[in-house]
């Protein structure tokens, strides 16, 4: 039974990529959003913030990008709109269109000579209102009654969870890149610790998922049977995460230069860590019959 | 099942009919030495139910698997983008995703036969007439209304079109612990 899930998992790897970048690439552009809005940054930060930007957006990007190459039939994708109200994943991609459409137009409209300052807080408001919605959506994607495997609440929060771990890492990282000198106080602190507190809701989350598997079966297995190895997964998820989150909170608590190649370091710990919990998700597909 | 793969042309890695192979019980000593045992094996032939309540229809994000006027649940090719969210929710494992043609592929209830006054080429098939086809109520008033035994999920879930004639060795509750012993013979 545990290959047919690793099978399934492997089959579904773009998805495993997608749900893995978008969440913490959208929180991550939802903070800088909020930092270049409401922080008072100056004139030339908010520039280069806005310059930055394109980070996490990115990497919302290439999530997308990726679940899109898992489509068999990706000409016919439009139609997917059809859905929207009725089928959650419709929902979730038309929040994402929404969201990644508005990113990428206020990215350019940042090059303006002279952006209006009004318009693109207005417009950042937005881009964090459709942001949240987008993350929500992804976490509920496959919200289907049948599938007793991922019809819990573990699976929404663990999504929304991951979000929290990896998003504040890459705005912190997008600000390091504008040379933003904030996050060497008060801000880059408190997204260290936001990282690291969800970090732990995410890992008591996941244990207390992984002691109530046991009760998720249909008649032809059950989910111990099918991701035994979940509880190894939570330790690796905690042990890359947590060491992604020190790496980047060591220079901040100590006021020290913060480097790139670390920083670097540090968010792609954290997203492998993702990552393995993501595989396991599609890994543990189980239906309510056959 | 091979008549459905001969006549929907079905490659190897897809089938639209599956049999599963249910089975239980253990062999126990008594105090005087004799074996007993409670054994059983049954068979359950299953394929879409072209539900009521299609889960598959309800998660399809383009609404390519969709329930027609006649009943049959089916799939449209001119839509279907081949994300393979019906596969996953659907309870009785009928929608297959078709990775060479790159979209769903599920029994469609050959209406074209049904169109036609002939019954589904399985029905027709079958050599001990244990498969019938026809309007629910139909087969209700016949056969009755079970929908459900072992190892096929609660039948209000999707509410399949579905009569089933119980096994003579069926589990009932209370009785002995079965499972499905051909997993891998499913595709």
């Amino acid at each position: 039974m545990m290959s047919l899930g690793l099978q399934t998992a492997f089959h579904e790897i773009t998805l495993v990529l997608f749900t893995t970048l978008a969440p913490s690439g959208a929180l991550g552009l939802v903070v800088v959003a909020g930092v270049v809005a409401f922080s008072g940054i100056d004139v030339f930060e908010r520039k280069r913030v806005n310059k930055f930007l394109v980070l996490p957006l990115a990497i919302s990007m290439v999530g997308l990008v990726a679940s899109a190459t898992h489509l068999g039939t990706p000409a016919n994708a439009l139609y997917v709109f059809t859905g929207v109200g009725r089928s959650p994943l419709s929902n979730e991609v038309f929040a994402a269109v929404v969201f990644l459409m508005l990113s990428g137009l206020y990215w350019l409209y940042s090059f303006a000579r002279r952006p209006k300052r009004m318009l693109q807080n207005v417009w950042l408001g937005l881009i964090m209102v459709t942001g949240l919605i987008f993350i929500g959506t992804i976490a509920f994607a496959y919200n289907s009654h049948t599938i007793i495997a991922w019809n819990t609440p573990y699976i929404p929060l663990n999504l929304a969870l991951n979000a929290l771990v990896g998003g504040p890492l890459i705005a912190l990282l997008t600000l390091q890149l504008a040379r933003i000198d904030l996050i060497k106080g008060v801000m880059g602190k408190s997204l260290c610790l936001v990282s690291a507190v969800a970090l732990i809701a995410n890992t008591t989350s996941i244990s207390l998922q992984n002691s109530d598997l046991g009760m998720i079966a249909n008649e032809v297995t059950s989910l111990p049977e099918v991701v035994p190895y979940y509880w190894i997964v939570m330790l690796a998820f905690f042990i890359l995460s947590a060491g992604g989150i020190v790496l980047f909170a060591r220079p901040v608590f100590r006021g020290t230069k913060l480097k790139l190649p670390v920083s670097i370091a540090a968010c792609s710990l954290v997203l492998v860590g993702i990552f393995l919990t993501r595989f396991s998700f599609y890994a543990m597909h189980l239906t309510s019959g056959l | 099942m091979m008549a459905c793969k001969d006549y929907h042309d079905l490659p190897s890695s897809i089938s639209y009919r599956q049999i599963y192979e249910y089975t239980g019980g253990t062999w126990q000593k008594d105090e005087k030495g004799v074996w007993e045992n409670d054994c059983f094996s049954y068979y359950v032939s299953v394929s879409c139910n072209h539900c009521v309540q299609p889960e598959c229809v309800q998660v399809c994000p383009t609404g390519a698997m969709h329930k027609d006027d006649e009943g049959f649940v089916s799939v449209n090719s001119e839509r279907c983008i081949g994300c393979g969210y019906c596969a996953f929710a659907c309870p009785y494992k009928a929608p297959k995703v078709d990775r060479k043609k790159g979209q769903s592929a599920k029994c469609d209830g050959c209406k074209d036969r049904v169109m036609e006054d002939l019954v589904p080429i399985c029905v027709e098939a079958c050599p001990l007439r244990a498969l019938d086809f026809d309007k629910i109520d139909a087969l209700s008033t016949q056969y009755g209304i079970l929908a459900q035994i072992p190892p096929l999920p609660d039948s209000n879930e999707t509410i399949p079109n579905l009569v089933i004639t119980e096994p003579k060795h069926c589990v009932r509750p209370g009785g002995p612990d079965g499972s499905v012993a051909n997993y891998h013979e499913i595709v």
